[in-house]
């Protein structure tokens, strides 16, 4: 009973990786119709930054959350602006927008293996509250309940935003026709920075956590959340940020269940099932709505 | 006088909208049958039931006897239909020529593999579709641009290489889409004059047309159409002195006549 | 003399390389030219060279093996062609995403036909006669798919869907073909990559190479089956070539090229209406 519960714990605290994560990717796969091969470098990017802030600078836990929050938005601005504005003034399509973030892919998690010298680093104790809150009646590591209470606080305020803000409404506005928004007087310019810049601190976010609770800063931290992540998004729905939560969760919690009781090689196996088995039967995911955005 | 292309109580709605309502008419064969109406009327989107690329919601369409409001677009064109676009929609990186031997896809005798091994026979054959290419082409005046990028060209000159994509099917039923859209009263006339040979030489065409000039010289019968339905049916005289007609195209008469005068 | 045949002995690897990565990127050209993006080229290499790969190891002849292979890459791609077909091109570029990583999970846990975790060792290496000679069969198969009316079909349809079934042209029946050329050229872009690594493993067939293929195809131009091979040939030895100049910096380098490609040359390098639209620039003046 305490494994199991232990267990839970695990694959929530997993889960809500993917889920921060997909909520990051999502953010821009719903608004611009980008689907972002470079969105898991934004996360390795700012566990990379964060370490490097904290190391050389000796900073606590919540500056270093700044320092990947920081470094994920910058580094998401940049990607967007050199890649893909040039691309919306030509209207290239989604394949266009695709391989040009196959492009940063490329640069971004070689230059990553470059920072770690091609190894997986870690953060040092000292720099993140390694402690269990408790150890009874299960072990509950603090980690994993800040990464479980970031998920939902991220979630709610990203679905109020969205939802009920005008900068919410803006946001969609933009990412549904940008020439009609700013004919509604939304300045189309500044609402895509900030959407870019805002995908890459909640994906720099998720980078930094997951970083953080499996000990490795390296390129393959981006990769593995990006293609969970993707998942999350995809089995959730990239329409409502809370669909993307709960698969996130879901995900995290079947992943280790499954490495648990069935296989730890069939782990991955069972996600990327549901993946494909969500594309090809419900695209929209458990939550979404009907209604490609770029058809 | 039989029918070529029959329309019977032909309705399609979008959500809420109808985009066509109850829709019969029918275009006879051998004459040239104009589709009217202002703008919104519902022309495009009977020219897609028809061409197969929007299916009705209920009612049947008949070309050439055969019913083709459930067939696919391919197999519609396999019968016999042939169609041009209200904005020209010629292929990226073709020249002229290639455009209508394109067109001519439906009308090819040699199998897939055949064309791919480039046997003799599929040679011959390339070779015919190129040399009647370039004749149809020469039909409606653009043989001189044949190894010309067809995007390259002024719009009215793409839009006569459209009809000649559409006559290289070797259709019996051809759809024209605004033919004369962004011509000049020259170029109209000798538009709508290719169109009185094609008829005179066997084919029926029907055309959407705005131009009541064009309509009543060149269109041997009209149907008019408005929201959807047919408001008028008949000879392009009979239809344009119709009250509703007129209404349709220049609004009711009270109207205009409650507007201070400019004199 | 004796600098040439040196000079050959040091970049045979490197020919032999981009040769099959041209493999790679025609089998994905074969679906792009229909209009799709569709990563499923790595899942049927994965198929050809597992497969080829254990016939190798069992003694059979070289002939057999390639077959075998890419009819094995055909059929399964016609298998993946049924179910994705249904769905809209963006929805079928990320289920072939999806289908790359199940293949590697599929791969990991199948030892009995790929070695699992440990992989398959390839106890021959690839013979460049065989290479260059199916090489140069694939180009000849393709600049005839070009020039064929299944080509003038794919053009049309690639560019604008409801004008292609307008003029005739079977969609899904064009579509399908693709597909299954574009398995039989995967199975043996699989088959081929085995040879040449003498080793594969889960890995082999995942995530990289499918993102290099498609960069490769669109560098080249996947508008004319000279691209691909072009964009392999690049991405083959770009890397190489820069790491002479600016060691530690290749894959950095070939992102930025495709950057660069993108922003400047969005359809490639070998582009047939680009090459017209100068042409007809030059005959104005």
């Amino acid at each position: 009973m305490e494994l199991f519960a232990s267990q839970l714990l695990n694959g929530l605290s997993l889960g809500s990786l993917y889920a921060l994560f997909g909520i990051g990717f999502g953010l821009v796969f719903a608004t611009m119709g980008i689907l972002n091969a470079a969105q898991g470098c934004y996360a390795t990017w700012a566990a990379i930054i964060a370490l490097a802030a904290a190391e050389s600078l000796g900073l606590p836990f919540p500056l270093i959350i700044l320092a990947a929050v920081l470094g994920g938005g910058v580094v998401a601005i940049g990607v967007d602006q050199l890649g893909f504005q040039p691309l919306r003034a030509r209207k290239v399509d989604m394949l266009g927008a695709l391989i040009t973030s196959i492009a940063f892919w490329m640069i971004l998690d070689s230059l990553a293996g470059f920072a770690t010298g091609q190894q997986s680093l870690s953060f040092p104790a000292w720099s993140y509250p390694g402690y269990m809150l408790t150890t009874n009646p299960i072990p509950l590591p603090a980690m994993q309940i800040i990464s479980i209470s970031t998920l939902i606080v991220i979630t709610v305020a990203m679905h109020y935003m969205i939802a009920h803000t005008r900068l919410g409404s803006a946001i969609r506005a933009v990412g549904w026709n940008p020439v009609a928004a700013s004919l509604g007087g939304v300045n189309s310019r500044t609402i895509i920075l900030l959407t870019a810049a805002l995908a890459g601190a909640i994906s720099g976010l998720a980078g930094l956590l997951g970083g953080v609770l499996t000990s490795n800063v390296s390129f393959t931290l981006g990769q593995s959340l990006m293609l969970k992540g993707f998942a999350a998004v995809v089995v959730g729905g990239y329409t409502d940020v809370r669909g993307t939560a709960i698969a996130g969760l879901l995900l995290g919690v079947l992943e280790v269940f499954c490495g648990q009781y069935i296989s730890t090689a069939l782990r991955d196996g069972f996600t990327y099932s549901l993946l494909l088995l969500f594309l090809l039967v419900r695209p929209q995911g458990l939550f979404g709505s009907r209604g490609f955005i770029r058809a | 006088m039989t029918a070529m292309l029959e329309l019977d109580q032909v309705s399609l709605h979008f959500g809420g909208v109808r985009a066509v309502d109850n829709l019969s008419f029918t275009a006879p064969k051998g004459m040239v049958t104009g589709l009217m109406g202002p703008n919104g009327a519902g022309k495009t989107t009977v020219i897609n039931l028809i061409s197969g690329l929007l299916h009705p919601d209920v009612g049947s369409i008949k070309m050439n006897g055969h019913e083709v409001s459930r067939m696919k677009p391919h197999q519609i064109a396999a019968l016999g239909l042939a169609r041009t676009y209200q904005n020209v929609r010629l292929i990226p990186g073709l020249t002229a020529l290639e455009q209508v031997v394109a067109g001519s896809y439906v009308r090819r005798q040699t199998s897939m593999l055949a064309s791919f091994l480039h046997t003799p026979g599929a040679r011959r054959e390339m070779k015919a579709m190129r040399e009647r290419a370039l004749h149809l082409l020469d039909r409606v005046g653009m043989a001189d641009a044949a190894d010309v990028l067809a995007e390259t060209l002024s719009y009215g000159d793409q839009r006569r290489i459209e009809i000649a994509r559409a006559l290289g099917a070797d259709p019996v039923l051809l759809l024209l889409d605004e033919p004369t859209a962004g011509m000049n009263p020259q170029e109209s006339a000798a538009i709508g004059r290719l169109v009185h040979k094609l008829r005179d030489e066997g084919l029926t065409i029907m055309m959407v047309e705005h131009n009541m000039r064009l309509v009543v010289d060149f269109c041997d019968t009209v149907v008019v159409v408005n929201f959807g339905q047919k408001i008028a049916e008949g000879t392009p005289k009979e239809c344009i002195q119709q009250p509703q007609v007129q209404e349709a195209y220049f609004g009711k008469r009270r109207h205009a006549d409650s507007l201070p005068s400019l004199g | 003399m004796e600098f040439l045949s040196d000079l050959w002995a040091v970049n045979r690897i490197t020919v032999a390389y981009a040769m099959v990565n041209a493999f790679f990127a025609l089998s994905c050209y074969a679906v792009l030219q229909a209009g799709f993006l569709s990563f499923s080229t790595v899942t049927f290499a994965a198929i050809g060279g597992f497969l080829g790969a254990q016939m190798v190891i069992h003694g059979y002849a070289l002939p057999l093996v390639f077959l075998a292979s890419g009819v094995a890459g055909t059929v399964s791609a016609l298998l993946v062609a049924l179910v994705f077909l249904r769905l809209s091109s963006h929805w079928m570029a990320l289920a072939s995403l999806a289908l790359v990583l199940i293949t590697r999970v599929v791969v990991l846990n199948a030892p009995a036909l790929t070695g699992g975790v440990m992989g398959l060792s390839v106890p021959m290496a690839l013979p460049m006669e065989w290479l260059t000679a199916l090489l140069a069969i694939a180009m000849i198969c393709f600049w005839a798919l070009y020039n064929s009316w299944f080509g003038i079909a794919s053009r049309v349809l690639r560019e604008d869907p409801s004008v292609a079934a307008c003029m005739g042209v079977d969609l899904r029946k064009v579509q399908f073909t693709a597909f299954g050329i574009s398995g039989f050229v995967g199975g043996l872009a699989g088959v081929l990559l085995a040879l040449l690594l003498q080793y594969i493993s889960p890995d082999t067939y995942f995530i990289s190479i499918a993102f290099t293929m498609i960069a490769a195809t669109v560098l080249g131009g996947s508008h004319h089956w000279l691209g691909p091979i072009l964009g392999a040939a690049v991405y083959t030895v770009l890397p190489i070539a820069s790491q002479a100049v600016l060691p530690h910096v290749q894959d950095v380098a070939a992102g930025v090229v495709l950057l660069l490609i993108m922003i400047f040359l969005p359809r490639g390098l070998i582009d047939p209406r680009a090459f017209r639209l100068r042409r007809a620039a030059r005959g104005a003046k």
